[in-house]
């Protein structure tokens, strides 16, 4: 395999592949579509056979449960989650099942995600999955070997976990588990423009979601930093001695030598350009996650 | 047990006459959804199965299915009208807490 650099590469300039161990969760019967709208905060209620809708579930507090993508199978619909919130994410949506038509089944999967700009031109028989801001497709129960072949004539490949997370710090792009989790609300991690349709009526938490979107009341956002070296996870970020933040995820981008990191910071130290202290020295903020314009290629 | 106020059953007389639908019950259900979790919803009825809740009251026959009674037990309907609109509303002991809107709980 080659090296994490060349494979980060991939994924920011033509296409990355990497089979990814998920949970999926099939939703069916005559009421899915209506019901699974009321479940979490994109719109399918107007998606067709084919497509996929990023999202989060959120519970009535309007915290995070889990980001997902749902696939539109016609009749049904298949949620890729994280595989460590499987279990938990079918008792929840199973305990707004009341005498809907709704069955829910959950089982661990492998989807084969082809991420990267050039991943439209494999003509892959997938979901357009972007998973890590370039565009991307994740094909069900596929021939990886084929299609790191496919890649590999798009002058792509097969790419590790490394290069996928430098990919994805590079993009400035949330990731479960790393970044945002049971205790945080979509508008702080930067998903309110992926995951959140807010003209598309009600669902769980939606309440709490318009009134801090209306409100502008979030304390903290999710940013991407840099610096000359990397402070870990849950290190203190500060500024004139008063903490502001705190360190999600990072990695030394290989290109530069240089650390680029996600950190949660108050709004006194939020905005791109502000120099923060950490205990391994200082850190720029670079982009604050989830606005516009996204960060640009290295 | 469900129960309807004399006003919320006039209410409901007044719809089922306008809609021909005279003589026929009203099916109160929970689904899932809404701000808070769950949602009201109500339509009219002929038909029943040996698992509904039935009662009668102010003359309305309502219909509850088995799940649904566990989150309605004790729910008094009533029709309110005011400056923000009007609507049947829940009046829930089961409820935990309601959305601003009103039309969903959490239980």
């Amino acid at each position: 395999m080659s090296d994490p650099l060349e494979q980060a590469r991939w994924l920011t300039e033509t296409v990355g592949v990497r089979p990814l161990t998920l949970g999926c969760i099939h939703v069916s019967g005559d009421d899915a579509r209506t019901w699974l709208n009321g479940q979490i905060t994109n719109d399918v209620s107007r998606t067709s056979s084919g497509d996929a809708a990023y999202a989060v579930a959120v519970d009535l507090k309007g915290r995070i449960l889990t980001d997902l993508f749902a696939l539109d199978r016609g009749d049904a619909f298949d949620l890729l989650v994280p595989r460590d919130r499987l279990e938990a994410m079918v008792e929840h949506f199973d305990r707004y099942v009341v005498m809907e038509d709704v069955e829910l089944e959950g089982r661990e999967i492998t989807v084969i995600s082809a991420q990267g700009p050039a991943a439209a031109t494999l003509e892959l028989d997938g979901f357009s999955c972007d998973r890590l801001g370039r565009g991307g497709f994740d094909v069900i129960d596929g021939d990886l070997d084929a299609i790191v072949a496919r890649a590999g004539r798009a002058g792509g490949g097969l790419v590790g976990e490394e290069a996928w997370e430098l990919a994805r710090l590079r993009a400035a792009r949330p990731g479960y588990g790393a970044d945002f989790d049971e205790t945080t609300y979509p508008q702080e991690a930067g998903l309110t423009a992926t995951a959140v349709s807010f003209t598309k009526g009600c669902y769980l938490g939606q309440e709490v979601i318009c009134m801090l979107e209306n409100r502008g009341q979030v304390r903290r956002r999710l940013v991407q930093l840099e610096g000359d070296a990397l402070p870990p996870p849950g290190s203190k970020l500060t500024k004139d001695g008063v903490a502001l933040g705190d360190v999600r995820s990072g990695a030394i981008d290989p290109l530069d030598g240089r650390a680029v990191l996600h950190a949660y910071v108050k709004r006194a130290g939020w905005e791109p350009g502000t120099t923060l202290d950490s205990d391994v020295g200082f850190v720029t903020v670079r982009h604050v996650v989830g606005s516009e314009p996204r960060p640009a290629a290295p | 047990m469900i129960s309807l106020t004399p006003k919320a059953a006039d209410k409901v007389k007044e719809i089922r006459e306008a809609e021909g639908l005279e003589g026929q019950g009203l099916r109160v259900r929970v689904i899932g959804g809404g701000c808070s979790g769950f949602t009201y919803d109500l339509f009219f009825e002929d038909e029943t199965t040996e698992l509904d809740s039935t009662f009668e009251s102010d003359g309305i026959p309502l219909y509850v299915d088995m799940m649904s009674i566990q989150y309605l037990d004790g729910t008094l309907i009533d029709y309110v009208e005011g400056l923000h609109g009007a609507g049947f509303k829940f009046l829930n002991p089961t409820a935990k807490s309601t959305c601003g809107c009103g039309s969903s709980f959490s239980a």
